[in-house]
């Protein structure tokens, strides 16, 4: 009993306090809540994933859009059509769905997300991130 | 200060409803009591006010905590102290070197808990996805009128039929603090980690003596997989004390006979069903248990007395199946897809299931050597004479344990069942936790007291 209580702690130990798992986890929250505020600048915001995230990437078009929700609600945060479902079962491929939709400036100022974050995956593994205003439509002539 | 204040307010509440419900034997069965039941009967007090149309706020929880302080003295002075129960016979005290190392053991886990809910921020992905993100809708708007999220199936990803106790715990900082607050929405979930410690540490204290109960509890709180989700902001910390409160009062009925520890144990039971799904199997099992495992199951008082607890459980849990069951179905729908023809259809993911869960029980890195002492203190304890409450707990678990099989049996919009299963077993038995850790103690090997340090017979 002592034995199984002392490698619990061990492993917990290690786990935070030697490879510093937790603060990892913690950076890396920090970095996406950081750069999800600056894009947004207090209002709506629009999330764009393009290229195949894979490998250790794979979940994080799902990770951003979950955080970016809870981060800055009630503020809406939108990847598609607000009608389009993401369910936690079939989430990652929703998304990956939604990334062929490729709204205008119109629409996201009418949907009430006017900023814009791009997370672009490339084929060598790197994430170019781009963060700018919805443009709204040229008046007709 | 705002969110040290809600803490205190969850204790008053807490203090008011165990005067109310129960009589404690010792200071530290009262403590978990007040710890366990403090959050949950306020949760539920916020969300009733909210179904009426009010949101959490300052003024609200204040005057709860002033009704249950009321509530507390009152009854305080209308009712006796119970006695203290005798020590248990023949049981020797620990080693001053086996508490020490124990309580070191539970101080460790009460502190890694502490930095989880007070200082770092919500990172658990299901934390923040779910339940925290519901915290801050609950906080945001009254339940009634229905709040747009709760048609958003853009927002299907944080089941947006799951229970809202939990997160209305959480929304009550928001309220306190007076803004939506990251860091400190955890906070009360400390409590339930503290109380389930006391509750199942008197337990098999007043039953089995102060080194069984130091050892089981200190293996209770320090096993990874507690550690991990005690303090990370999601459910599962507040069903599982939840769940081994309401089992140590349904024991305690067993022994006593007692109609405030059957209401005790519904109150949890209903609780449950607040919290997670996983409780409407588990207060389902809690009734059966009332009704089969008493000492004299056909008596007509303890037929009356399980239809009673059924009829409480119901009245306190149907609020909530009247606010979901018009909600959207963009998830799994697990109530309606449980069906004999279903499940007999997919028995040949029995082995898958029953294998997933053998497999995380035995991860050393969930759960060290926790669940191979079950079966430890069993083997040791079988010279033994029968005991009741360790016969009832095995049944609990192992009904806890094969209610958990159905749902996977059934499930259909996960495209791999076996995904699912690594995802969730780890949680499922993290709910079983206290009934193990309440066997291991129970069946505690022990050494007999020293004849000189004895009680003298009595001598009539």
């Amino acid at each position: 009993m002592l034995g199984s209580a002392a490698v619990a702690i061990g492993l917990d130990v290690h786990k935070r306090f030697v490879i510093h798992q937790f603060k990892q986890r913690q950076l890396g929250c920090a970095q996406t809540d950081a750069m999800l505020r600056k894009a947004s600048q207090g209002r709506g915001l629009f999330l764009r994933f393009s290229g195949q995230f894979r490998g250790t990437w794979k979940n994080f078009p799902c990770g951003a859009y979950y955080r970016a929700v809870y981060l800055l609600y009630p503020l809406p945060v939108l990847v598609g059509e607000p009608s389009q479902l993401i369910n936690p079962h079939d989430g990652a491929e929703q998304i990956r769905q939604a990334a062929n939709f490729d709204p205008d400036g119109a629409w996201l100022l009418r949907h009430g997300v006017p900023r814009e974050l791009s997370y672009c995956y490339s084929d060598s593994g790197n994430i170019t991130v781009t963060m700018q205003a919805a443009a709204p439509a040229p008046a007709p002539q | 200060m705002w969110c040290a204040l809600y803490l205190c307010c969850l204790l008053i509440v807490g203090c008011g409803a165990a005067k109310c419900l129960v009589r404690s034997r010792s200071w530290i069965e009262w403590a978990g009591w007040v710890l366990c039941l403090g959050p949950g009967v306020t949760g539920l007090c916020l969300v009733a006010l909210s179904i009426l149309g009010w949101r959490p706020s300052r003024l609200a929880i204040l005057l709860l905590a002033a009704f249950f302080a009321v509530v507390a003295v009152v009854v305080r002075r209308t009712r006796s102290q119970e006695s203290a129960p005798p020590a248990p016979p023949a049981a020797a005290p620990p080693p001053k070197w086996w508490t020490a190392l124990c309580l070191i053991a539970i101080a460790y886990g009460i502190f890694v808990v502490a930095l989880d809910t007070l200082v770092y921020p919500t990172i658990e992905w299901d934390a923040f996805a779910i339940w925290q993100l519901k915290s801050k809708v609950l906080a945001s708007q009254p339940l009634w009128p229905r709040p747009a999220y709760f048609s958003n199936i853009a927002l299907s990803f944080s089941h947006l039929r799951y229970p809202v106790l939990a997160p209305m715990i959480s929304a009550g900082v928001h309220a306190m603090v007076g803004r939506i607050d990251d860091e400190l929405e955890k906070a009360p979930f400390l409590l339930f980690y503290l109380g389930l410690g006391a509750a199942v540490y008197a337990a098999i204290q007043s039953r089995r003596g102060t080194t069984a109960a130091l050892s089981a509890t200190a293996l209770l709180m320090t096993t990874p997989l507690m550690l991990n989700y005690a303090g990370s902001g999601t459910a599962e910390m507040a069903l599982t004390a939840f769940y081994g409160c309401s089992i140590i009062f349904i024991l305690r009925w067993q022994e006593r006979q007692q109609i405030s520890d059957l209401i005790a144990a519904s109150l949890l039971s209903a609780l449950m069903i607040w919290t997670k799904n996983e409780g409407y199997a588990l207060a389902a099992i809690n009734v059966l248990a009332i009704l089969l495992l008493t000492p004299h199951p056909l008596r007509r008082r303890h037929l009356l007395a399980a239809l009673a607890c059924a009829l409480l459980i119901a009245a306190l849990s149907v609020p909530w199946i009247w606010y979901a069951h018009p909600l959207p179905r963009t998830d799994e729908n697990y109530m309606d897809r449980l069906r004999v023809g279903l499940m007999l259809a997919n028995l040949r993911r029995l082995p898958l299931i029953l294998g997933s869960l053998l497999t995380e029980a035995i991860r050393p890195d969930h759960w060290c050597i926790f669940w191979f002492l079950l079966p430890a203190a069993a083997i040791l304890n079988r010279r033994r004479p029968t005991q009741r409450p360790v016969v009832t707990l095995w049944i609990l678990l192992a009904a806890q344990l094969l209610a958990y099989v159905p749902p996977f049996l059934v499930v259909d919009l996960w495209k791999n069942v076996k995904e699912l299963l690594d995802v969730t077993t780890g949680r499922l038995l993290l709910h079983a936790t206290p009934t193990a850790a309440l066997l291991i103690g129970l069946q505690w090997p022990q050494l007999p007291r020293p004849a000189a340090d004895r009680p003298a017979p009595m001598v009539h």
